[in-house]
């Protein structure tokens, strides 16, 4: 047993130094610069183990000098959904939709959509949860006790609001499970899913789009400003919540 | 006397429905057009011009509520708004707002410019225009003062303006300013009363708002509503309109400040008035009889008595590197600069900046010393305090990463150009102390050997925020919120609360002292049944009556409330009829409790019990 428990260790710890050793390589192809190198060790990184906001920021930045604008957004907006309040992916993803000369790359929030955006989905989702949870053992506690009633209604007021809000930022949101980014150049959106249909418009590379159906490695997709819609080819958009 | 709208409103008789129905019809149109998808585009008149002429550019809007464009900036390059037209239009059933901008852009420098997109706010959603491409030649006249082609020429060859040469009005063009400064520069907006003059008997109305004319000058922010007076001008009475705004001039000369507006004035004819003369021997009815003449003119700026302004070139003598071409007068406001820094890591830096002056050339602060921090583009937003000065406050939010750690001195700085003394000015804000942990950026290839080192370019200057260099936690894209876990999660909560609300509610239930009483009566009433049924089988009497007795009081207490040992006979002879058996019962045992006296003659227990019996089933349950 003694000697699993030392063997698990050892690979732990050998893929842990083997995934740093990558992301620094990575880091290093970005800064030579080696775009097309550090674009391919990152996202072979993020395949075998996983991706986070640096892998796909720093995906984001040697794709965006490499004038791949589409597949730039969709890295960012990926790593905006992991941190959506880091400064430099902000930038860079405001750079990116400047650059893709998209008039509506994404179209802007109201002023009540500010607040549900301001934490991820991960992490409302995380709050609606503790919250509900919180709400659950104060609500069991409060029925036992009168004296405790008293004490924690404000508490627990509080508590269900947070809950709540969390629960409609996540419903009002819950859309963008699937968005997706147009990652090639200008593709023709057709009016049925196979290649000899009539085309009904195109989309430029790094357009958000919402994806409302899947068949046969064909998407039906509408531009968020509305307008256009269509069925395009699965490898011309990303999804931004696929791995 | 003067109507200032365009459009005459002719309403139909009353007919109380017709007008409901059209107001409706209003109300569905102007919706309809307010829900239609907003266009926005811009256009170029000409591909290419000479350096110091300009082109037109037209940016249309159509549907929706605009907000004002968004100018770009380009190093070099002028970009001047030169007029706004708006449209509304209905066409079997669907209606269109449009919004033309006119802008005069240019440059004196020759080359191959692209102007970058506009950004239109449409009922709160962003529209960006397409990148449109402006070739600049070198001038063939090299003089780049003297008057563009397109650049209309005085319409009347005296200087006078034609519908004044008519006697239908004019226009006046003043500066506003509190010093006796006679000239401008270039690209400084000076404020300028505008007045359009009409002879006092005159009926006018405006068909459209003032345009400038010609390359020279643009107009800025124009008041919306001009106000109306009357005035005496070369011992005439004239009615007045007047607007307040902005001149901007484009480029250096003497140039007269050329604005028109269209207009259609109705005056008296003057010649039938002399015609005339004498017909009634009544002034009043002189006037009321003359006709009138009515003509749609285009009242000029360009009158005899206009005098050019003089327009100078922005000095190069000790012009600042950054300077962009902001002319005003400008200081820092708040500035906030965050206190703890991490070497590499970009954070939010926001100034205000408030003054008077040309806003949309004001380029961002920056950093100082510049060789320590790297800024991006930012956020600005700006708010009027003055429409007709361009006096107020723009706000910057934009990114900077700091390149070196340490404690080290920050400040914000930017540069404009000062029209009163006519110099560069340099503004700093007050330096802040800030601390940059981590250590310096190092880059991370080790190389095999020198000749085979590739050039070091770990930046290029596309303004994108560095690469990270540590990995950060890995995550899956999946929010919790979309796992079967987080469904678990809420329903076991949901379930838990109303169970515990349900479990609550039992124990609330079952520890009622109420009901606790109740249960402990019955349970004595019990009891003593088969007390009172023992004594019966066993002949005692008192204590069968005893039992009974008790028996009749815990159900009357459970009816009347209070304790069942406090109901005497008393009671319940006030409260039940005569010939109850309940008194009968009561009355018999007190009768045994203190006679010790004999069961009637022919009474036995088993007819008691009987009676028992009965008075249990008088009583409810």
């Amino acid at each position: 047993m003694n000697f699993l428990r030392a063997l698990f260790l050892l690979l732990s710890l050998t893929g842990v130094s083997l995934r740093a050793a990558s992301f620094d390589e990575a880091a290093a192809a970005l800064s030579s610069p080696d775009y097309p190198k550090a674009a391919a060790a990152l996202e072979k990184i993020i395949k075998v183990s996983g991706p986070s906001a640096a892998r796909l920021y720093n995906l984001g930045n040697a794709r965006f000098r490499m004038g791949e604008i589409g597949p730039a957004i969709l890295a960012y907006e990926k790593a905006a959904l992991i941190s959506p309040r880091d400064a430099g992916i902000v930038a860079n993803l405001k750079l990116a939709r400047d650059a893709a000369k998209s008039p509506a790359s994404q179209p802007d929030r109201r002023w009540w959509e500010q607040p549900l955006h301001f934490l991820s989905l991960h992490e409302w989702s995380w709050l609606a949860a503790a919250g509900a949870v919180f709400v659950a053992v104060m609500i069991c506690l409060a029925a036992f006790s009168k004296k405790y009633r008293a004490k924690s209604l404000g508490v627990m007021a509080a508590a269900v609001c947070l809950t709540v809000f969390s629960a409609a930022a996540l419903v009002h949101r819950a859309g963008e499970r699937s968005h997706a980014v147009i990652t090639t150049a200008d593709p023709n959106l057709r009016l049925s899913p196979f290649e000899a249909a009539d085309s009904t418009g195109s989309l430029s590379s790094g357009t958000m789009v919402q994806v409302e159906k899947t068949e046969n490695g064909w998407r039906y997709v509408s531009s968020l400003s509305g307008g256009i819609k269509g069925w395009l080819r699965e490898k011309d958009a990303g999804m931004v919540m696929a791995p | 006397m003067v109507n200032g709208t365009q459009t005459e409103l002719r309403c139909a008789a009353w007919h109380f429905p017709a007008i409901i129905s059209r107001w409706i019809c209003l109300l569905f149109f102007l919706t309809a057009a307010m829900l239609r998808a907003a266009e926005v585009t811009a256009t170029l008149e000409q591909k290419e011009v000479q350096a110091g002429e300009a082109a037109e550019l037209r940016l249309e809007i159509k549907g929706g509520r605009a907000a004002e464009p968004q100018v770009p900036q380009l190093p070099d390059f002028i970009i001047n708004q030169g007029g706004r037209e708006h449209q509304m239009s209905f066409f079997n059933g669907v209606s269109s707002a449009t919004t033309v901008y006119r802008y005069a852009v240019g440059s004196m420098k020759p080359g191959d410019y692209t102007i970058p997109p506009f950004k239109v706010m449409v009922d709160g959603r962003e529209f960006k225009t397409q990148e449109l491409k402006l070739k600049v030649t070198p001038s063939a006249n090299q003089q780049p003062q003297g008057t563009a082609p397109g650049t209309p020429q005085p319409q009347s060859p005296g200087g006078q303006a034609a519908g004044e040469e008519a006697g239908f009005g004019f226009l006046t063009v003043e500066l506003v300013r509190g010093s006796d400064r006679k000239h401008v520069w270039v690209g400084e907006i000076a404020p300028v009363r505008i007045k359009a003059w009409f002879p006092a008997e005159s009926q006018a109305r405006l068909n459209g708002g003032l345009q400038p004319e010609g390359s020279a000058f643009t107009l800025h922010n124009l008041s919306k509503q001009p106000k109306q007076e009357e005035e005496t001008r070369g011992g005439k009475r004239h009615v007045t309109l007047t607007w307040f705004g902005g001149l901007s001039a484009a480029k250096p000369g003497s140039h007269l400040p050329d604005l028109n507006c269209r207009a259609s004035v109705a005056i008296r004819d003057p010649n039938a008035r002399q015609r005339r003369r004498g017909a009634f021997g009544d002034p009043f009815f002189d006037q009321v009889f003359t006709p009138t003449i009515q003509k749609d003119v285009t009242l000029s700026s360009k009158t005899k008595e206009a005098s050019p302004i003089e327009v100078r070139p922005l000095p190069d003598e000790g012009k600042p590197d950054d300077f962009t071409g902001a002319v005003g007068q400008f200081q820092f406001g708040v500035v906030r600069i965050p206190s703890g820094w991490m070497s590499g890591e970009p954070q939010q830096i926001s100034a205000e900046v408030t003054g008077d002056g040309n806003f949309a050339l004001l380029s961002q602060p920056s950093p100082s010393p510049l060789e320590n921090w790297r800024s991006y583009s930012g956020q600005s937003d700006f708010s009027a305090q003055d429409a007709a000065s361009f006096a107020g406050t723009q706000r910057f939010r934009f990114n900077a990463v700091p390149k070196k750690p340490g404690v080290q001195g920050v400040s914000l700085k930017f540069s404009y150009f000062d029209p009163e003394s006519g110099k560069y000015e340099e503004v700093s804000a007050p330096a802040q102390q800030v601390e940059v942990t981590g250590s310096a950026p190092a880059p991370v290839v080790e190389t095999k050997a020198a000749d085979t080192t590739p050039p070091k370019n770990p930046e290029p200057d596309d303004n994108l925020a560095p690469a990270m260099i540590q990995d950060t936690a890995v995550r899956s894209l999946l929010p919790l919120a979309f796992t079967q876990a987080f469904r678990v999660t809420i329903a076991g909560s949901v379930a838990a609360a109303v169970a515990g609300l349900l479990f609550a509610r039992l124990y609330s239930w079952r520890s009622d002292p109420a009901r606790r009483a109740r249960l402990a009566e019955e349970s004595a009433a019990r009891a003593a049944i088969t007390q009172a049924d023992a004594f019966a089988a066993r002949g005692d009497v008192p204590g069968f009556f005893a039992a009974a007795r008790r028996v009749l009081q815990v159900r009357l207490a459970a009816m009347w409330g209070g304790s069942a040992q406090a109901i005497t006979l008393a009671d319940v002879a006030d409260r039940v009829p005569p010939d109850s058996p309940v008194l009968q019962i009561f009355s018999e045992a007190d009768r045994m409790e203190y006679g010790r006296a004999a069961l009637g003659p022919g009474e036995t227990l088993q007819t008691w019990r009987s009676r028992l019996q009965q008075a249990l089933g008088s009583l409810p349950a």
